[in-house]
């Protein structure tokens, strides 16, 4: 798996990304993860395992608690690469917006009519 | 704008891509404005880009191709063949970017009526998913927010 997928994946399960959130936050223990989840330690350790594997988050400094913190890099990898594809498309799709509305427009002989009527098509035409 | 905001992508499998979108419109003209050459220049490709070439041949092993031009001038074309064509409610074709000719990718497009609008679904299938992170990382040259919206969403849920 390359660093991309390990992230996705990593962030494909919803306690990962309740994790992350709290990691967010500020580092903490195993202990500080497990008790708001109600999920037993070896639960959290899994997780934490698959995390720490993606490069999502890492241990901190205390040799003794361990905390673990976010590691930002791979997650703003991530969405940047989300983000810059759907935005392109989301351009697009509002391109094709107006040219639907024009479409619309000129079957009902260009009368001003936009939104949620549109319902009450007319069958009249037939390319 | 309802239609905008209902715009989804997703990485349904490995080596897949999925897009759904509603559109203010019934499936024959969404179906047409993807399809018909007078259309697809209008809207079609990343901004500041043109279409400076396409056709479109709608018929079972009929092919397509689309040229656009980039602001700086160079030109870049993409092309395939359709498979499937249940007008206007079903698209299947394969996609080829043409610098990349041995990377093809087959496109399943639905139109769903929704009394008027159009629910609109594109999964997007790979041969590999290296192919398919190549294909969403040419994405993000047009790039803009960087956003952690899952960590968002999730932040929003634990704060309610």
């Amino acid at each position: 798996m390359n660093q991309l997928d390990a992230t996705f994946s990593a962030l494909a399960d919803p306690t990962r990304r309740a994790i992350l959130a709290r990691l967010a936050l500020g580092e903490a223990t195993v202990n500080e993860l497990a008790e708001p989840f109600a999920l037993s330690q070896p639960t959290i350790s899994r997780h934490l395992k698959v995390l720490e594997s993606a490069g999502l988050i890492a241990s901190g400094r205390d040799a003794q608690r361990r905390p673990r913190r976010l590691v930002a890099k791979p997650l703003q990898q991530a969405s940047i690469w989300l983000d810059g594809y759907r935005n392109h498309w989301a351009l697009s799709f509002r391109r094709l917006d107006s040219v639907l509305d024009d479409m619309k427009a000129a079957e009902t002989g260009g009368r001003k009519k936009r939104g949620r009527t549109a319902a009450k098509k007319s069958r009249a035409q037939k390319s | 704008m309802l239609a905008d905001e209902s715009f989804q992508v997703s990485k349904p499998a490995p080596r897949e891509v999925m897009m759904t979108r509603s559109f203010d419109a019934p499936p024959r003209l969404v179906f047409e404005a993807m399809t018909k050459p007078e259309y697809i220049r209008r809207w079609y490709g990343p901004h500041g880009f043109t279409v400076t070439h396409c056709e479109t041949d709608l018929r079972v092993g009929g092919a397509y191709r689309i040229v656009q031009r980039a602001p700086d001038g160079s030109e870049f074309g993409f092309r395939g063949v359709h498979r499937e064509i249940i007008v206007p409610t079903r698209r299947v074709y394969t996609w080829v970017f043409e610098p990349m000719p041995d990377k093809e990718a087959v496109i399943t497009e639905t139109f769903e009526d929704l009394g008027g609008q159009t629910a609109f679904v594109a999964r997007i299938l790979f041969a590999t998913q290296e192919d398919r992170d190549g294909y969403l990382s040419t994405g993000a040259s047009e790039g803009g927010a960087l956003a952690y919206e899952r960590l968002d969403e999730v932040l929003k849920t634990m704060t309610a």
